[in-house]
């Protein structure tokens, strides 16, 4: 389809409308647009490519918000479980803070440490005194004297009293 | 790639004649150009367009009929359209009356039948022109056509106009 020569047509009538329709038709083709409109029209329409690409925008930053609030949402599902981990079964390793040995007649001299480390180096947690009161009240017995022993000097002897309570786990 | 402003510079005064003479009012011709280059571009970006001028005269005419509809309902344009029945005109009607009814008649046409009427009478187009501007068969045009000036006609038959 020739587009220049439509445009060239200037429009014809059909031969059949009636007087008053086609009175009516031709008042339509007679009346041109106003001064300055068609400028006007073209130059709104010459900004139309660039608002097109001004209006792609938001859905660009829809995707990007969208995005956001995933990761949003993931780090706040994986800081609830982590929370949740450590409340319920204390897999964090929580320091015991173990005091020295109260020291009696003299005859034993403390050790200098770190409160919060043994001598050895290790650091003896509540999960471990639960492991081991999991396994057997001896098992806990056993791993509260080791960790006495070590605060004590080296060579020096406990006391009888503290290797046997009646049981130690009744005392926790 | 395409010259956008070289394609507006063509094109262009084709789109605002096509707009004026469906729509009659300025402000809304100047948002009919502006949507009508708006979705061609929108196209251009997702097709490879071959037909420009026939693209933008059927955007062209799609929109101002859609625009023409919308006004008649936002409007009271209504009582315009069966002026015979309620009002009689009087013997000289004037002629910016005429094209006012004309433009709220076309406005209660189906779209293909105002488009098919609109691009006949005030393009000057051919039915076959028309058909492959519609992207619709020829016999489809054909009778859209005829069913528009029927009804259209009907309206106008009531109207008396003195000759000039």
């Amino acid at each position: 389809m020739d587009e220049r020569r439509l445009d060239r047509r200037g429009g014809g009538l059909p031969d059949d409308l009636g007087p008053a329709l086609r009175r009516a038709v031709e008042g339509v083709l007679r009346d041109p647009p106003p001064e300055g409109l068609t400028a006007r029209a073209l130059a709104a329409a010459r900004q139309v490519e660039s608002s097109h690409s001004t209006a792609a925008r938001p859905a660009l930053g829809r995707h990007r918000r969208a995005t956001w609030w995933g990761v949003a949402v993931a780090a706040s599902i994986g800081v609830a479980a982590a929370l949740a981990l450590w409340h319920w079964d204390g897999w964090l390793p929580k320091p015991v803070a173990v005091q020295p040995a109260p020291v009696g007649s003299g005859n034993v001299e403390p050790a200098p440490h770190n409160p919060e480390t043994m001598p050895d180096g290790r650091r003896p947690s509540l999960w471990a005194y639960r492991q081991a009161a999991r396994q057997s009240e001896e098992a806990l017995d056993e791993a509260l004297d080791r960790d006495a022993r070590q605060v004590l000097a080296p060579g020096s002897q406990v006391p009888e009293s503290w290797l046997q309570p009646a049981s130690v786990g009744q005392m926790l | 790639m395409v010259d956008w402003n070289a394609l507006i510079d063509e094109y262009g005064p084709m789109v605002v004649r096509v707009s004026w003479r469906i729509l009659g009012r300025g402000a809304d011709v100047e948002d009919n150009v502006q949507e009508v280059f708006f979705e061609a571009f929108r196209l251009h970006q997702r097709e490879t367009i071959r037909q420009w001028g026939g693209l933008l005269r059927r955007l062209a005419t799609l929109g101002a009929l859609a625009r023409l509809r919308r006004r008649r309902r936002e409007s009271s344009l209504g009582a315009i359209t069966e002026p015979a029945r309620e009002n009689p005109p009087e013997a000289g009607v004037i002629a910016g009356e005429l094209e006012a009814r004309l433009r709220a008649a076309v406005a209660i046409l189906p779209e293909r039948e105002g488009a098919v009427f609109s691009l006949r009478c005030f393009e000057g187009l051919e039915l076959p022109d028309i058909a492959a501007t519609l992207g619709i068969r020829y016999g489809a045009a054909a009778t859209a056509l005829s069913r528009a000036r029927a009804k259209l006609e009907a309206v106008f038959t009531e109207i008396a106009v003195e000759d000039p």
